[in-house]
């Protein structure tokens, strides 16, 4: 079959590969109606995530149709329409009971090489290094999944392919962050990016009661396409002095939670972009806190930060003291999507939550190079680039 | 008068203490020799702490590293000059490989460097770097490790920390979501654990509030890293296998099987410059 591949830093290929076979008697193969673009794959991408090899198939924010079930699958069927998970989950170790989804013991493979990084292993997730797993990604015509029974889920009638795609990502991770982040009826909230990740992160706080929300980028087609799909304001932080304007916005306190929904990428600081381009051509890319870091400075005392952007390793310059003396909680994860994503369809179908238009850009698989650099350098007005890989 | 103090202690510590990072303390003292005699053994040279482990790969490992270390005479005293300032273990060109780096060399013949260091030039890699940096220079300590053996993801894993190494015949522990009863004998053990047999002892016992069954094995003393186990284990690392066992009983009992990583291996090997793009991103969660 065909497949989007990753080959090295900046190097993207569509390639034939074997096609996926189950493996353990709880997988299923779901063949791939589309499968979108995230910006996680950007720090694959840009070099910034460790054990990725040349031929590691891309791609986890997918829906699809059952094609085959292992043995061991008991409530899905081939022929199911269903959307996927990217994190994999085993449904029954104790993260997995305890809705902590994507820190499942079960699902990794090469647990201990996640070991040596984190000291404890991440759960699986399909296309995000071998530390992760391994596992061959959605940019293909089929893709292999794991305790399908779990990680699979009907999507309704009345809600229709694109709408239902964004419930494997980007929806669960936005609404992660507003949930754990704790947002409360009553509360301020403020957003850091607006991709698909901050878009439904800002729904979801005015879902859960926020009574205002603030999301923050630069990008002037982003902070639009925000307003018009949700009820949050904004920030162009390319030309406004974010701290001074949320402090106004906000009659002095400062938001009461703050969702970070950059990760390590971020841009803006005084030259960082020039040397942040060396350094990656010498092989050796640095972490950029930098939206993390004006979250943790203009949150509230006593506010909370969730962190929905990735980060791999260590950064530089974290305010600790700011963490510390005004008594903040700052809390992180990778998705609970399985923990979400029933509801999360329940709300699409009901119109509460508005997904699709997040695909603005359609590609076959042969375009998804192309749909990568314009995904990557935000041309076009590209939010998320989606792939059909059968046409 | 303080500063004389401290300039007193440091003479009594030796050189190589003087500027180690707190946590390496005990390793740089560890490491002072007679800086004329050059390193026999390089392994046994920068990782003194590891000497029980370095023993029994000498004696056992049938794999490279085994036979590296059987072309060389045994040394008792370290001797390098320097002292490591961090360890590593990661992949290169498809091989397990211990990268060490060394603090700056103050003195001593020119070519030590990488002749000191093992089978493979002593220049970094470009890109290897990325891993860690500080102040020392980066030189690559490549000891060819068959595969996982346990001594490196030990120490690697806790490199840079303060607190003591230690080689104790430690039991591996996992918690398994299920309750006590469950594991009440050893015949209700999976196949995993079973298999290790009597070459093993099983603990058993209720964890704290929800969290289920801990369940512990460690391989008996006088079973320990002895030629039998090896064989049994087509020549892996005893502790190694242990944990998998666990680990893979834990899944068995938990959700039925082994999750496994499916065809893995690309269609066609890395090209060395595409692996060392690899490495290049690779940074850990501890520098
Ligand atoms: N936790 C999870 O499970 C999970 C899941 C999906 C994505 N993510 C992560 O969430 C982050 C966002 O994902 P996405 O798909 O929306 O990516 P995206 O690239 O589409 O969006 C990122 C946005 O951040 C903006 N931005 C850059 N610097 C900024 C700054 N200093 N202040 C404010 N905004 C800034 C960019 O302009 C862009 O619009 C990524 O780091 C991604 O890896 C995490
Ligand atoms: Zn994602
Ligand atoms: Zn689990």
């Amino acid at each position: 079959m065909k497949a989007l591949c990753w080959e090295g830093v900046d190097k993207l290929d569509v390639q034939r590969v074997p096609d996926p076979q189950i493996v353990n008697d709880q997988d299923a193969i779901v063949k791939v109606t589309l499968s979108t673009t995230c910006g996680s794959d950007l720090h694959l991408i840009n070099g910034f995530v460790p054990t990725m090899r040349p031929g590691d198939v891309m791609g986890h924010e997918f829906m699809g149709e059952i094609v085959e079930a292992g043995p061991g699958v008991r409530h899905r069927r081939v022929g199911d329409r269903v959307v996927v998970c990217s994190f994999i989950g085993c449904g029954r170790c104790w993260y997995c009971t305890h809705d902590q989804w994507s820190l499942c013991d079960n699902s990794n493979p090469n647990w201990e090489l996640a070991q040596e990084v984190f000291g404890f292993e991440l759960g699986g997730v399909y296309a995000y290094s071998h530390a992760l797993g391994g596992f061959k990604g959605s940019h293909a015509e089929y893709i292999r999944v794991p305790f399908a029974d779990y990680g699979t889920f009907l999507v309704p009638d009345d809600v229709d392919d694109l709408d239902a795609l964004f419930a494997s990502d980007a929806a669960p991770t936005g609404w992660m962050g507003a949930d754990l982040g704790g947002v409360q009826p009553g509360d301020v909230v403020a957003v850091w990016g607006a991709g698909g990740v901050g878009q439904m992160a800002a729904r979801a706080a005015e879902l859960l009661g926020a009574e205002q929300v603030i999301v923050i980028d630069r990008l002037p087609e982003r902070l639009a396409m925000t307003e018009r799909h949700t009820g949050a304001e904004t920030i162009d932080f390319s030309t406004t002095d974010v701290d001074a304007e949320l402090r106004e916005r906000t009659g002095g306190r400062g938001p009461d939670v703050c969702i970070e929904a950059v990760g390590m990428e971020a841009v803006g600081g005084n030259g960082q972009h020039a040397a942040e381009k060396i350094r990656r051509r010498l092989g050796r890319p640095q972490e950029r806190p930098i939206a993390l870091r004006q979250a943790i400075h203009a949150c509230r005392k006593g506010g909370s930060v969730f962190i929905l952007g990735v980060f791999g390793g260590s950064v530089d310059r974290f305010p600790l003291g700011a963490v510390m003396n005004k008594g903040m909680t700052v809390r992180g994860a990778q998705q609970h999507g399985h923990r979400y994503i029933p509801m999360l369809l329940e709300r699409i179908a009901a119109g509460e939550l508005s997904t699709s238009h997040l695909a603005t850009h359609e590609f076959s698989l042969e375009g998804a190079p192309k749909g990568y650099q314009m995904f990557k350098n935000k041309q076009d007005g590209c939010v998320r680039a989606v792939f059909r890989p059968h046409g | 008068m303080q500063g004389r103090l401290m300039a007193a202690e440091r003479m009594r510590r030796g050189r190589a203490s003087a500027k180690a990072p707190a946590g390496l303390r005990h390793r740089g003292r560890a490491l002072r020799g007679a800086p004329s005699t050059p390193p026999t053994n390089i392994i046994e040279a920068v990782l003194p702490q590891a000497r029980d482990v370095i023993r029994r790969v000498r004696e056992e490992d049938t794999g490279p590293l085994g036979r590296l270390l059987r072309s060389r005479p045994a040394t008792r005293r370290p001797t390098s000059m320097r002292r490591p300032v961090s360890m590593r273990r990661m992949e290169l060109m498809g091989r397990q490989v211990l990268v060490i780096r060394m603090a700056r060399r103050r003195s001593g013949p020119a070519g030590m460097r990488g002749r000191a260091l093992s089978p493979m030039p002593g220049r970094v890699p470009r890109g290897l770097s990325a891993i860690g940096r500080s102040r020392a220079t980066p030189v690559v300590g490549a000891a060819l490790m068959a595969a996982g053996i346990a001594v490196s993801r030990r120490l690697i894993a806790r490199s840079g920390e303060a607190g003591r190494r230690d080689f104790g015949n430690r039991w591996s522990m996992v918690t398994v979501n299920c309750p006590p009863e469950r594991l009440a004998s050893r015949s209700d053990l999976p196949e995993p654990l079973a298999r290790l047999g009597d070459a093993v002892e099983i603990r058993v016992s209720r964890a704290p509030g929800d969290r289920g069954t801990e369940l512990g094995a460690r391989l008996l003393e006088e079973r320990r890293g002895r030629g039998g186990m090896m064989a049994l284990l087509g020549g892996e690392d005893p502790r190694r296998a242990v944990r998998r066992a666990l680990r893979e009983a834990k899944a068995l009992i938990e959700v039925g099987e082994v999750i496994r990583r499916g065809e893995v291996t690309p269609e066609r090997p890395p090209r060395p410059a595409e692996k060392v793009m690899e490495l290049a991103g690779r940074r850990g969660g501890r520098q």
